[in-house]
């Protein structure tokens, strides 16, 4: 029985801490280091992609615009849906997509000259965006809802760790080095207080992100009948609703003009994506879309805003509703997801996803530093709890390492390509687990610390003998995604063997 | 820029609080103290000048616990005891 609230506060805290922090804390230790990844999820996916060309300066929109709509033009005339991403400074390739009665398509253009890009097959950056919230090879609601329970969890650790935290502010910088479990519990305050009002914005944006999964009531009770749903999607978000045909063709107006209607309406703030449904249609609809990534106009909504026009009379049907809970989900999904980030910014985000990170993985190697001197603890539980740690702590970010090293090498011709590097995340993972199972424990951290730290130290080689974006040319070209990415493996694999020694040592 | 003069104010502001709450007697301790805070404020005026409300107010909790890290870790590497 759970003894009443009162003197004894923090002792309860401090077990529902350790205990919400134990059991999930290795799904929520994976959750945040590809939560973390995803801040770079277009850079990923261009590093992931090395075929695509490097261009410096991003294509103005009405350029890249009339390459796409030639190329959609041609290739796909008959489909019931256009889809076109414009270049941005993160991406600067056209991304177009398009479906129909033939089926569907999607392709990437060089916007200076609409020619087709061919990139290599894979997620890219996509991959961990997707697995911080939805996992992989399980059922994606089933998926949706453990995440939501870890955070919940998290949500409430970390809640628990304040108040359990007696000196809060008095410990504010206190790190005692070299003293074992005293160590651990400093670093894990550290990482935890100095980061924590991201702690709490980012488990608390998490769940938001997904509320209307977790607790569904307030809409049905709100919209019971299916199409009052359907009527608040059209309202909310940039979608287009199926509408057939009238088998009448029309011209559309050029895209020029409704994109110039849309920019003074958004008071400057450009447009990156454009949908056209029933495409040289009496019926054709266009919705254009700004880009999220211009907080200093739009401020730092996830929602953007956005504009349905009539795409043969260029009238205005409808556009983006103004609406304060909306507004708020919005600000709270944007701050979650960091899109208004410039480069500092998202660098700023990665630094304290990785701070979160470094909490998790304190908090789980102090419950066991604390029980391993514990002379009644149980031996099994503290077995497992140590593999557990190596496989999640050390195998995981190895694993992640691991898929970057496949995606240069696995073959491009390779049938189903794009899993088969996901594929080999997780054989590495499962190797990893055996590897931690088999080995004592102090050389099973050495063991994969170093590997780690190999894996890290070989990729930039990797990278200049399989393609053509090695660390000279980029450099010499200012291709400062693939010279950055270079530089951070190398500083990564520096850390993993400064880890490798200290177990070593230790 | 502006991400820079808010950074370095937060690294300082925590480095005088860090210094000011450390054990051991020394001059102006009460002065260094509140200057410690003044900066972090100067540091959220900084942020609200260059960016929006919204922006501003994000980007300067961010960066005021990155510069709690960088003060956090200097010490931690530097001195194996820090209190």
């Amino acid at each position: 029985m759970i003894a009443p609230l009162g003197a004894r506060i923090r002792q309860r805290m401090a077990q529902l801490h350790r205990w919400t922090g134990l059991l999930l804390g290795w799904l929520l230790f994976v959750i945040f280091l590809t939560g973390t990844l995803s801040f770079f999820r277009q850079e990923l996916s261009l590093w992931m992609q090395p075929e695509r060309p490097f261009i410096a300066d991003p294509v103005p929109s009405k350029a890249a615009f009339e390459h796409a709509y030639q190329y959609l033009r041609q290739q796909a005339p008959e489909a019931s849906h256009w889809s076109v991403t414009l270049p941005d400074a993160r991406d600067p390739l056209l991304a177009l997509s398009w479906r129909g009665p033939e089926g569907r398509g999607q392709v990437l253009l060089n916007p200076l000259d609409g020619r087709r890009v061919e990139a290599r097959d894979t997620r890219g950056g996509d991959f961990f965006y997707r697995f911080h919230f939805q996992l992989h090879y399980i059922p994606v609601l089933l998926a949706r809802y453990l995440v939501g329970i870890a955070a919940m969890m998290m949500l409430i650790a970390l809640i628990t760790g304040v108040i359990t935290h007696k000196k809060i502010l008095k410990d504010f910088f206190t790190f005692r080095g070299g003293k074992g479990q005293r160590s651990w519990l400093d670093a894990h305050n550290g990482f935890s207080v100095l980061a924590l009002p991201f702690h709490l914005m980012i488990t608390y944006t998490g769940l938001v992100t997904l509320m209307m999964l977790y607790i569904p009531w307030g809409m049905e009770k709100a919209f019971p009948e299916q199409e009052q749903r359907q009527h608040l999607v059209t309202d909310v978000f940039a979608f287009l609703p199926a509408e057939p045909r009238s088998g009448e063709q029309a011209a559309m107006l050029p895209w020029e003009q409704l994109l110039a209607k849309s920019e003074v309406y958004w008071q400057g703030a450009q447009a990156g994506r454009i949908q056209v449904a029933n495409p040289g249609d009496r019926n054709a609809k266009a919705v254009l879309e700004a880009n999220s990534d211009q907080s200093d106009i739009l401020g730092i909504s996830g929602h953007p805003p956005f504009m349905v026009f009539d795409a043969v009379s260029g009238e205005l049907l409808r556009e983006k509703v103004l609406a304060p809970a909306y507004d708020s989900y919005g600000i709270l999904l944007g701050l979650h997801l960091g899109r208004f980030a410039d480069w500092p910014g998202r660098w700023l985000y990665v630094l304290l996803g990785t701070a979160g990170c470094c909490m998790l993985a304190t908090g789980l190697l102090l419950w066991t530093s604390k029980r391993r001197k514990k002379p009644g603890h149980s031996r099994a539980g503290l077995w497992i709890v140590d593999r557990l740690n190596l496989t999640t702590l050390a195998g995981f970010p190895l694993a992640v390492v691991a898929m970057f090293w496949l995606n240069r090498l696995l073959p491009l011709e390779l049938p189903g390509r794009a899993n088969w590097e996901i594929h080999g995340l997780f054989l590495v993972w499962l190797a990893m687990f055996l590897h931690a199972l088999l080995r004592p424990l102090k050389r099973g951290w050495y063991e994969q610390w170093m590997l780690a730290g190999i894996l890290l130290l070989g990729l930039p080689v990797l990278n200049l003998l399989t393609t053509d974006r090695g660390f000279p040319d980029s450099l010499l070209s200012g291709d400062w995604l693939f010279v950055g990415f270079d530089v951070v493996l190398v500083a990564l694999a520096a850390l993993m063997f400064r880890f490798a020694r200290q177990k070593r040592e230790s | 820029m502006a991400h820079l003069a808010v950074l370095s104010l937060s690294i300082l502001g925590f480095r005088l609080l860090a210094i000011t709450t450390s054990q051991g007697a020394f001059r102006y301790r009460r002065e260094l103290f509140w200057l410690g805070w003044f900066l972090l404020l100067v540091a959220l005026a900084v942020a609200l000048g260059f960016w929006s409300l919204g922006l501003g107010l994000t980007l300067w909790l961010g960066y005021l616990s990155t510069g709690a890290g960088v003060v956090f870790l200097v010490r931690a590497l530097g001195l194996p005891d820090a209190r």
